[in-house]
Order: structure tokens, then sequence, then C-alpha cells
């Protein structure tokens, strides 16, 4: 049999009902079939979108939502510092929409519209999770369970955007539309790109250890000494996970470019990211109350220690 | 077409100027921190702390009065679970004692508390009792 014969078998041509007429299609499936799939493809990706975000918010905020230090500064932390930590995430989320958002989008608008969706993820899983390890519950004061929930929201609702990028399974054609995309961009718009997506990596991971005792406790046993040679590794650190030992993702050195170009150009300010962001989250958390200059610095640079790594692996993973 | 990519490479260059400028800056910050921490490492490391204790304030609560206090650590060194107490006479004649115990305070830090003392305390004396190595 031909393929032209073939092709006339499985095209059945159905009678006329009225003035239309129906034809089925080689998969055996008609127009109208077709529309409606059409139809449902869009609500069937949001809701996959809308599922993988959730996905992402409970395996990205695990560790906080079980971490008690975090429960414990939802009611201690001041409430003006608590919604500065909102204000901070919020253009971050409309950021992270924009580039790895758990749909495509096409203008700010609907970056913002995920971004507000990704929050609401958050502040659901949260509430969910809090419930039902009974960290929230009746007999607590409105303020210390909104507390509780908004604080866990911050780092769900980056993993729910997260969520897309790390789960779904289109990385390949995401990275294609990227690699096609970053022909319009500037080099200073990637440069920029760049240097947010190490932000995000940084307050991630930095959320992830500042509310523990430990940082502080860390940079209490340590030496002036020591804090130098922690900021040394972790620029050596940051530096080799991008550079040197080929990690999935990783840049390769180039000829044309010394070493000490993308150390001072990425890496330097990439550090300095961590530091601020470190800084930030500790000033948050109300962990620099009080503490001198000196003791201010090493708990920084401490913290600025899994930051960098986050700020190094966002740039390999995103 | 030849005017597009000189466009492009001068686009390029002064993205690079720009983030030359950036890493500078960054780098000299870097080494402002290395500079302030070899300094405090060469001047003020060893020791041990130094802590005082301060009475801030005394606010009645119904039966009980609280008593604010801060701690400051002048030392060059961290203390670890310093407790602090209040040695108090509440009108029966004999001395009374109430601690608290803080996590850390750092060196060059104050950290604030509170003890609860009876509403009737004639006199009170608050004071740090010690403190371990962190």
């Amino acid at each position: 049999m031909s393929f032209a014969e073939l092709e006339a078998a499985l095209i059945v041509t159905r009678p006329l009902m009225g003035t239309q007429a129906i034809v089925s299609t080689r998969n055996g499936s008609t127009k109208d079939d077709q529309h409606d799939e059409e139809k449902r493809a869009p609500l069937r990706a949001k809701v996959v979108g809308i599922g993988r975000a959730f996905g992402g918010a409970l395996i990205f905020s695990l560790p906080m939502l079980m971490t008690m230090e975090l429960w414990w500064l939802g009611f201690m932390l001041d409430r003006f510092r608590l919604a500065m930590l909102v204000v901070v995430t919020l253009p971050l989320l409309v950021g992270l929409a924009r580039r790895i958002g758990f749909e495509d989008t096409w203008d700010w608008q609907e970056d913002v519209r995920d971004a507000c969706v990704a929050f609401a993820i958050g502040l659901l899983t949260a509430t969910v999770v809090l419930s039902v390890f009974k960290v929230i519950g009746p007999g607590m004061s409105f303020d210390e369970v909104i507390g509780k929930i908004v604080l866990q929201a911050i780092p769900a609702s980056i993993g729910a955007l997260l969520g897309r990028s790390q789960l779904g399974n289109e990385g390949g054609e995401a990275d294609k539309e990227n690699a096609e995309t970053a022909s319009s961009t500037t080099p200073m718009r990637d440069y920029c790109g760049e240097m947010f997506l190490m932000a995000v990596g940084a307050l991630f991971l930095s959320l992830n250890v500042a509310p523990t005792d430990e940082m502080q406790m860390i940079a209490q046993m340590m030496t002036p000494t020591h804090a130098v040679l922690l900021l040394a590794l972790s620029l050596l650190v940051m530096h080799g996970f991008v550079y040197a030992v080929g990690f999935k993702g990783s840049a390769l050195p180039t000829n044309d470019e010394p070493w000490i170009s993308d150390f001072v150009r990425f890496t330097l300010v990439g550090y300095m990211l961590a530091i601020l962001i470190s800084l930030f989250v500790l000033w948050s958390f109300g962990r620099l109350d009080g503490e001198a200059f000196l003791p201010t610095v090493m708990t920084t640079i401490v913290l600025a220690f899994p930051a960098a790594l986050g700020a190094a692996a966002a740039r390999l993973i995103l | 077409m030849r005017e597009k990519s000189e466009r492009a490479t001068g686009a390029e260059k002064q993205a690079e100027q720009v983030e030359w400028a950036i890493g500078i800056v960054s780098a000299i910050v870097i080494i402002a921190i290395v500079g302030f921490l070899v300094h405090r490492g060469a001047t003020a490391t060893g020791g041990a702390p130094n802590l005082s204790v301060t009475t801030e304030r005394a606010a009645d609560f119904g039966e009980t009065g609280q008593l604010l206090f801060s701690v400051r650590n002048d030392g060059t060194r961290a203390a670890a679970n310093v407790i602090v107490s209040a040695a108090f006479d509440d009108g029966s004649g004999e001395m009374q004692r109430r601690s608290v115990h803080l996590d850390h305070i750092s060196a060059g830090s104050t950290k604030t508390g509170g003890l609860y003392l009876p509403q009737d305390t004639v006199e009170f004396e608050v004071f740090v009792e010690g403190y371990a190595d962190p």
C-alpha cells in the first residue's frame, strides 16, 4: 500500500450534519475535539504550572517550615522589619517571574500577576503545613499566626517560582527560548540579569540559615583571622563553583579574557551582593540589635558564606 | 550592517566598563573589610569579657514589678550563658535572689532583659553572676 492510499484509508469522511461537514483527522479526533483541546490546553498548562508551584513552594521551604527559630521570629520579629522583608521580596518575585516563572509571560503586568500568585501560593503552603505541624492553631493571637505565615511565605513564594524551572520538564524548550531571546538583550541587561539571579540565590540560602543561633555562635567563636580566611574561602568557592570545577551550567574560561576579569566583574560583585543581602537579612531578623561593629561584620561574613554559595549555584542552576 | 555591529561592540564595551567599575568598588569594600578585620585581629583579640549591668527602669505590673536592665560587654571577647541576678529585700529582712540567663553578648555589644521582683521590694542590687566562653 502506498503512503497516499494509507492516508486515504485513514481519513474517513462522515455524513454531513446540516451544513457542517465534520472531517476526522489522522489520529481520529474531530475538528470540534481539536477545538476543545486547544481551549483546554492553556487551562491544563495553568493547572500544571500551579501544581508545580505548590511542589516548588513545599520542597524549597520545608527546611524553614521545620525550623523552630523561624516560628519564634514569626511573633518576635519587629512588624516594620517583617513588612520590609515582604516589600523587598515582591519585586524580586516579579523579576523571577519574568525570568523563570511558572508559565511564559509576555508583559510586566503578567509578571506582577504571577508574582502575586506565587506569594499567595507561599501563604497557602505555609498555612497548611504550619497548621498540620500545629505550629499555628486556636489559642494563638492573630498577630502571632499572621507573623508566622507571612515569614514562611517569603521562601515558599520563591520556591513556587523556582518550581517550574527545577521541577518542570520543559527545560530544553525554555533554554531554547532563552537562547533565542538572548540575542535581543543587551550586554548590560545580561549582566544585570546575572546579578539578579545571584541576589535571589543569596537571599534564598541566607533565609535558610540566618534565623538560627548558630550564625552568631560561629561568629563569636571565630577570631578576626578566621573571618578573613572564611571571606577568602567564600570567594574561592564562589569562583571555583562557576569557573573552575566544571559543574553543569558552569562557564568555561575563555582564552581571550584573563581570569581576573571574570573574578572582578562577577565573583567580587556577587560576593558584595551576598554581603549586602546577609546584612539585610540579619538586620530584618533582629540578629544585629545591640551588636557592636566587629561582631556585626563577623556575623555578616559567616552568613555571607552560604549566601555566596547560593549566589554561585543560582548562576549555574537558574 | 557594519554600523550595527559597531553599535553592538560599543554597547559591549560600555557594559564592560560599568561591570569593571562595579567590580572595582566591590573590591575596595572587600579590601576595607579585610583591612578592618586584620587591624582588629592585631589589636583587639584575646583578653576576657568585661560585663557590666545597668538598671534601665523599674515598671509596675499589678502585684509584681519588672526590672529592666542592660548588660554591656566592654571586653574584647564574647561571653556566653551570661547569668544576671538581682538580690532584693522584700521587707522580710532576708535577702532573696532571682536570676535570668542571656544566651550571649558579643564584645562591645549590649543586651537587654528583665527580672520580675515583688511589688513590696525595699531595696535591690543587680549584678552579673558569671559567663562561659562561647
